[in-house]
């Protein structure tokens, strides 16, 4: 898991220090590590971020930081969240005292453990060489030209991780203002706590309704109006869930947001379809909800108050930012403490610059966002414990998951537990209840059965289109009636197992390949060969194997005769022998399309066959099985024209057509002429051609016995000598 | 039609490879049989390169599937 994050983290650090001037990357650098010598900027960027895995030489340079530099890092970390904008970090430092809010941001840029984010490691472009084409001079430039990407900035995780030691400037008792009263908790009033799965209950509803209606995003980047639509009324994802302090505007929208941002969704063609649930979900509901909770601060397009903007025209969320910091101000109180949300959210805001002295804000943005925020997603997340004071107001704290989430308080080791907590009816309904759920179990729900309800008991359906999905997923039957044995309350029923049976066997019986590679062999012996050393591939005739892919594929073992992309046009492949049936396919540019076509109307030659040619034979009986098949003179005539480039040879024709006219046996004299031209005269001269009844070839003619005289005293008359032997 | 190579005494098998294929692979040659009497699913098949392997248009997918899935099929679907 660590090598997956740092991994395209530090190619992106790499690639930014690359696009520094050299005289910023050696600034940084000497902040950063310090070097005793004068390295080329390759070496230094390379030193740099190797520097990041050097724990002790982070945490050094995390202490060295000034005060408002450190605790932005520290906010930075706990929040979990990497990319960051630049208003925000002005924000969160203003909120944590500074008085000038950029000079942390621009302190922790100099120092290297912040960098602009304006690099996409995975651009297709190749990068220019370190140094050479700068897009940062210093940053008093980037500020005033950010570029395309604006002004966005992230933390390499590897620091982040090592800045959550660092204690918040926060204060640990929330100081009261002289005309607030202190609020005792009421001893009889009960502390509720959610149990964190409310929003991926409805995430996972979400995302089994994009298979059907996926999810679309104009261009300025809100949700198409049908897609909104169905976000905001659908039961199952919009309604209010059943234990609940605050209404959520637009939370199906908020939702498909964050269900985009954790990768859940993901856009192919211009929709956003299911891709997969993040690594998360499997570690537990800590990790998951953690995860949850990161993404809420970087929602753009919508905010406790007003809901979904749908519109990025305004991106900035500063209420997002007064949000987020108020979990992590509940995170350093003393532990038990609870809190009046009116106090929390006062003392918030009369940090942030947009509503500190701001006595022009209209009174619906004035407050009320941490209530919503807090009660609304927060308590739902399982974060937060809620309970009254005497006068019914609410009063909040972390419970032990939002502690544990902000890294408080130790993580218990994951134990591998196979909660019994979903029961299968006959009928094909699944009950899940609450207690007993994990983040797990939740996907592999969400990937076999449909979710009809979420509640206290939740209810799912399976249904063919659903076992079609999870099948879809690389599940099995085995595993399908696995999972529901090892998750439920009782043992499976036998008319349920059966449902699946059937289901899973008609999955088997046809499978489509989209893009495969198929393997071509001259014969089945050579076939039996490449599979016997490995061929990853599935014989599907004698000389025909189907792969996925060709990963694994050892190309040491063969020869490739030739390669072909089956969406490329057919193309002339067939040559014509002299004898007029023999067709000789070259191999190289032949297509499988007309593998299929040729056993058709002819036999396969294969002593003919050669390394480049296939050899076949078109025959009166192989022409006969191509006419009963569908074939016809015509279709035959285009055929040859588009393979072959000419038509039908005299021989196919000869076999093909039956004329009326038959041939007859006549007895017939030949006269040899000795030469063309003396043929071409008895032919054009009257005296002569009367007698002759055809002419073969250039030099000879036929003529009958009877006017075998008549013929010789007409080449008399022109002095021309004729012999006509006695019998 | 196996070659040797004399240098490494390594036989390599000569072998002509279709990329980017798309087709059906049944289980048995009446399911085949049944799909090209489908007329919907008739038209969208190039060709039958055995009993059981239907070669697909490109690029018709997505039709076939769906009318796969009204015939009641669920087919597996690989490479996508």
């Amino acid at each position: 898991m660590a090598e997956e994050i740092r991994n395209p983290w530090t190619e992106k650090t790499r690639l930014t220090l690359g696009r520094y001037d050299e005289k910023l990357l050696r600034e940084v650098a000497q902040k950063l590590l310090r070097p005793r010598s004068q390295w080329p900027v390759e070496e230094l960027i390379e030193r740099c971020v190797e520097t990041f895995e050097n724990t002790v030489l982070v945490d050094r340079r995390i202490k060295e930081l000034n005060d408002p530099a450190r605790n932005l890092l520290g906010v930075i970390s706990r929040a979990m969240q990497y990319r960051w904008t630049l208003a925000q970090l002005v924000e969160i430092s203003m909120m944590m005292g500074a008085e000038d809010g950029i000079a942390p941001v621009f302190e922790l840029l100099g120092c290297g453990l912040l960098y602009p984010d304006f690099v996409d490691p995975l651009s297709s472009e190749p990068p220019p060489k370190p140094c050479k084409k700068p897009f940062i001079k210093n940053f008093e430039q980037w500020l005033g030209t950010p570029g395309p990407e604006g002004y966005q900035l992230y933390c390499h995780p590897l620091i982040s991780v090592r800045a959550s030691k660092v204690s918040l400037a926060l204060p640990t008792v929330l100081p009261l203002n002289e005309t607030d009263e202190l609020q005792e908790v009421d001893k009889l009033a009960v502390v509720r706590k959610a149990d964190g799965f409310e929003f991926l209950l409805r995430i996972a509803a979400i995302t089994q309704r994009s298979r059907k209606d996926p999810i679309r995003k104009n261009q300025q980047g809100g949700f198409f109006k049908r897609d909104l639509e169905w976000l905001k009324t659908d039961p199952l994802i919009a309604q209010a869930p059943a234990d609940y302090f605050a209404d959520l505007p637009d939370q199906g929208p908020l939702l498909a947001e964050l269900a985009i941002s954790l990768g859940i969704l993901k856009a192919t063609d211009g929709e956003y379809v299911f891709a997969s649930f993040p690594e998360t979900w499997k570690q537990g509901l800590i990790d998951a909800v953690g995860e949850l909770w990161a993404e809420l601060v970087s929602q753009k397009n919508w905010n406790p108050i007003q809901g979904v903007k749908n519109s990025l025209e305004d991106a900035s969320n500063p209420a997002m930012t007064v949000c987020m910091m108020s979990v992590l101000m509940l995170g350093n109180l003393e532990k038990d403490a609870w809190v009046s949300i009116p106090h929390l959210e006062t003392w918030l805001l009369a940090r942030h610059p947009l509503w500190k002295g701001n006595e022009s804000l209209r009174p619906s943005v004035a407050q009320g966002w941490v209530q919503k925020y807090l009660l609304g997603i927060v308590y739902q997340l399982g974060m937060l414990e809620v309970t009254n004071d005497g006068q019914k107001n609410h009063l909040v704290r972390l419970s032990e998951l939002g502690r544990r989430v902000l890294g408080l308080e130790k993580v218990p080791p994951a134990s591998q537990e196979f909660p019994k907590t979903i029961l299968v009816q006959p009928n094909l309904e699944v009950l899940a209840f609450r207690q007993g759920l994990t983040s797990a179990i939740v996907a592999d729900l969400t990937h076999i059965a449909t979710w009809r309800s979420i509640g206290p008991a939740c209810q799912l359906l399976l249904e063919p289109d659903s076992i079609y999905f999870a099948l879809e997923s690389s599940w099995r039957y085995e595993e399908l009636c696995s999972f529901l044995e090892r998750h439920g309350t009782r043992s499976t029923p036998q008319a349920v197992l059966d449902s699946l049976k059937t289901w899973a066997n008609k999955h088997e019986r046809i499978t489509i390949y989209t893009g495969g590679t198929l393997w071509e062999f001259p014969t089945e012996k050579d076939l039996d060969a490449a599979l016997s050393r490995g061929l990853p591939a599935l014989k599907v005739s004698d000389r025909f194997a189907i792969s996925k892919t060709e990963a694994g594929v050892d190309f040491r073992n063969y020869r490739l005769t030739a390669t072909r992309d089956y969406g490329l046009p057919p193309e002339k492949c067939v040559l014509l022998d002299p004898d007029g049936v023999t067709l000789m396919v070259d191999i190289t540019k032949s297509d499988l399309v007309m593998e299929t076509e040729l056993p058709k109307f002819s036999d396969f030659q294969e002593a003919l066959t050669t390394q480049q040619h296939r050899a076949h034979r078109i025959t009166p009986d192989s022409l006969k099985r191509g006419l009963t098949q569908g074939y016809s003179r015509e279709s035959l005539e285009e055929w040859f024209m588009l393979r072959a480039g000419h038509g039908l040879s005299a021989a196919i024709v000869l076999l093909l057509d039956h004329p009326e006219d038959k041939p007859v046996l006549e007895p017939m004299l030949v006269i040899h002429i000795p030469t063309e031209l003396m043929a071409d005269g008895i032919m054009q001269w009257p005296d002569t051609s009367k007698w002759i009844s055809s002419r073969l070839g250039p030099k000879a003619l036929t003529i009958e016995k009877a006017n075998l005289q008549s013929f010789k005293q007409a080449l008399m008359t022109a002095s021309i000598e004729f012999e006509i032997p006695e019998n | 039609m196996l070659i040797s190579n004399p240098r490494t005494q390594i036989t390599r098998i000569p072998v002509k490879i279709h990329r980017r294929v798309c087709l059906i692979l049944t289980e048995d040659a009446v399911l085949a049989e049944e799909i090209l009497a489908r007329k919907k699913l008739g038209q969208e098949i190039c060709g039958r390169l055995t009993d059981r392997v239907l070669l697909l248009r490109t690029g018709r997918l997505e039709a076939v599937l769906e009318e796969l899935q009204k015939m009641g099929h669920t087919p597996q679907v690989l490479g996508r």
